[in-house]
């Protein structure tokens, strides 16, 4: 994450109301955009993204690494996205793959990825909206997902694969 | 797709300054009156029923708007670094109230109890707030 962005999470940690309503100008756009590819509905979105913005303020003044904001934010994100999806998010095995993410294979250009999206499944879509939209590292992946490092490359193998599926079909 | 502006809005009361104060204003007065009633009821011999049954009320009053004031700010979040630092002035005011009313009560050597510790939370505030701005 951007070293000014830290600076505006540290501001609203000590209670600029201002550098929250910064945060929010800055980040809103990605989270609504996570939350609605991931529910796949623009109203529920608007719902939840605003859920996860008071969680956020709840939360800001105990975060002690301001500089894992996008990850810690992501974070919530995510359990409000798992929440809705509870009934109908089912844990799905994974492969592990010890290969770096292949440089071949993430010329998926936004549009494209965006376009597919849809019919992906729920565990691979959310790491390709992590990953190649909101431009999240592997790590701050992994953090986010609750998963090692290597489990999310397996993921985004296996995301493009779906993805390629997709885009053949 | 709901704006960044609407969002804001959304968070108005969660980011209000003034309820939050509130809150803690509800706090730390009741939280003095309920240890003023407290220890003039244990400290106090042959008070007539009629002055327990006050107290008992008082007591139930001060516990019942502590409890909804602990509520209320569970519900915003935890504090801000700046807005600790105005709860920890607000308690120094409230433990300093305290401590004259135990005092013109007779019990002034416990009022002082009180106000070591706002003092102590007030600092420990300051230097927080403090170590947050040096990043």
């Amino acid at each position: 994450m951007e070293s000014a962005w830290v600076a505006v999470v540290v501001r609203a940690q000590v209670g600029d109301r201002e550098a929250v309503a910064e945060l929010v100008r800055g980040w809103h756009e990605p989270v609504w955009g996570y939350v609605r590819h991931m529910l796949g509905r623009a109203d529920l979105a608007d719902d939840v993204s605003q859920e996860v913005w008071l969680a956020v303020v709840r939360g800001l003044p105990r975060l002690k690494e301001p500089e894992r904001f996008a990850a810690w934010l992501f974070t919530i994100a995510r359990r409000s996205v798992v929440n809705q999806l509870r009934q109908r998010y089912a844990e799905q095995p994974h492969v592990d793959v010890d290969e770096e993410p292949d440089p071949a294979d993430h010329v998926i250009e936004r549009i494209d990825v965006r376009r597919l999206l849809g019919g992906v499944p729920v565990m691979e879509r959310e790491v390709l909206v992590l990953f190649h939209l909101e431009d999240l590292s592997l790590e701050e992946c992994a953090e986010v997902l609750g998963v090692p490092v290597g489990t999310v490359k397996s993921r985004l193998y296996r995301a493009r694969r779906l993805l390629r599926e997709e885009a053949g079909s | 797709m709901i704006s960044a502006e609407e969002t804001i809005a959304g968070l108005h009361d969660s980011l209000s300054l003034r309820r939050r104060v509130r809150s803690v204003v509800q706090l730390c007065g009741a939280g003095a009156v309920v240890a003023l009633v407290g220890v003039l009821w244990l400290t106090e011999d042959r008070l007539p029923a009629r002055a327990q049954v006050g107290f008992a009320a008082l007591l139930l009053v001060g516990l019942g708007v502590m409890a909804r004031a602990v509520y209320v700010l569970r519900q915003h979040g935890h504090l801000f670094a700046r807005d600790r630092v105005i709860a920890g002035w607000i308690a120094s005011g409230f433990a300093v109230l305290l401590a004259i009313g135990l005092a013109l009560a007779g019990h002034g050597r416990l009022g002082l109890l009180f106000v070591p510790a706002a003092l102590a939370y007030l600092l420990f505030t300051h230097l927080a707030k403090r170590r947050l701005e040096r990043r």
